[in-house]
């Protein structure tokens, strides 16, 4: 049976002596989403590490994983575009100690990770600009709600007149209008956490 | 003089470039660069596929066709081999001059 759990860490060092601890305990890493799901095994301690990088294609991908895999390390979970890769040495490998072999490189999977993140945020921003700048969207429904509804008279109208234009446009009020702004809004105080987080993360690695 | 903004290169580079003088793939870098500097380079996976991505961007280093696909092999470029010649000058020129230096001063090193 699988065991799910649910944590978060200061840096990617913490998060990997987590993972050697658990290891001790039977727990081996399956998978990570939002989560974290263990499956039961023996209780031999492992050597967690874990590297961050998104790939543009699956032979970058391939290459990737045939080198890690050469040179001792097993692969446990992570995916082409998942960012983060955790991987296990193999037994009996006490050459390798770590994936990375100067201090730079260890620290650059977190400015990676902050740089992705705030690629999506560029992103998110140019559609907000241009929206705004067509008029689609009206950034001060931060505030007045009511704004993100463009039908004409919507608000002087009442009863079932009102109800009727009201859901129909509701869905593209919140689909064009009002989620985008929210998830710009979210994205900022997420990445402002992933800075701090790279910050303190580089600080552990020096 | 105007010196190119890439030196020096860092020691990982340096061997990387150097052991690419020949056709390798990536486990054979490692492999070599140990050898070569005496067993005190050894690189890690993660700081290889690294480095290797910048030493691809910078055209340095280019990849040549081979059969496997999880083992893409890689050469040293015109400009890689520029550059590493480049950093060996300055080199022998630091340590030209640290043993003027300790000579002046009677010193043996």
């Amino acid at each position: 049976m699988n065991v799910i759990k649910f944590k978060l860490f200061k840096s990617y060092l913490q998060e990997e002596q987590w993972l050697n601890q658990l290891s001790k305990t039977g727990l081996e890493l399956v998978k990570k989403g939002l989560f974290y799901t263990f499956k039961k095994g023996s209780k031999q301690p492992l050597i967690y590490a874990i590297d961050y990088r998104i790939f543009k294609n699956k032979a970058d991908y391939e290459e990737y994983l045939g080198l890690f895999h050469d040179s001792g390390w097993k692969h446990m979970t992570g995916s082409i575009r998942s960012g983060e890769h955790y991987f296990t040495a193999f037994q009996g490998q006490e050459k390798v100690v770590s994936i990375f072999s100067d201090r730079d490189s260890s620290a650059m999977r977190y400015k990676k990770k902050a740089v992705n993140s705030f690629q999506g945020f560029l992103t998110l921003l140019c559609y907000l600009l241009v929206a705004h700048s067509l008029k689609i969207i009206d950034l001060r429904m931060m505030i007045q709600p009511e704004r993100a509804f463009l039908t004409p008279g919507l608000w002087e109208r009442s009863g079932e007149v009102f109800w009727k234009a009201f859901y129909f446009e509701l869905p593209f009020a919140l689909i064009f209008r009002m989620i985008p702004v929210v998830l710009f809004v979210g994205y900022l105080i997420l990445l402002m956490i992933y800075w701090f987080w790279s910050v303190y993360g580089i600080k552990q690695e020096q | 003089m105007n010196r190119d903004k890439n030196l020096p290169l860092t020691e990982t580079v340096y061997y990387i470039l150097l052991s690419l003088l020949e056709p390798l793939h990536g486990y054979m870098i490692m492999q070599k660069v140990e050898e070569e500097s005496g067993g005190q380079v050894r690189l890690a996976a993660g700081t290889l596929y690294g480095a290797i991505e910048n030493l691809l961007k910078s055209k340095y280093i280019q990849p040549i066709p081979s059969d496997d696909k999880r083992r893409k092999v890689y050469e040293i470029t015109e400009k890689g081999r520029e550059i590493l010649l480049m950093d060996m000058r300055r080199m022998e020129h630091m340590i030209a001059v640290t043993k003027q230096s300790f000579e002046k001063g009677g010193e043996k090193q």
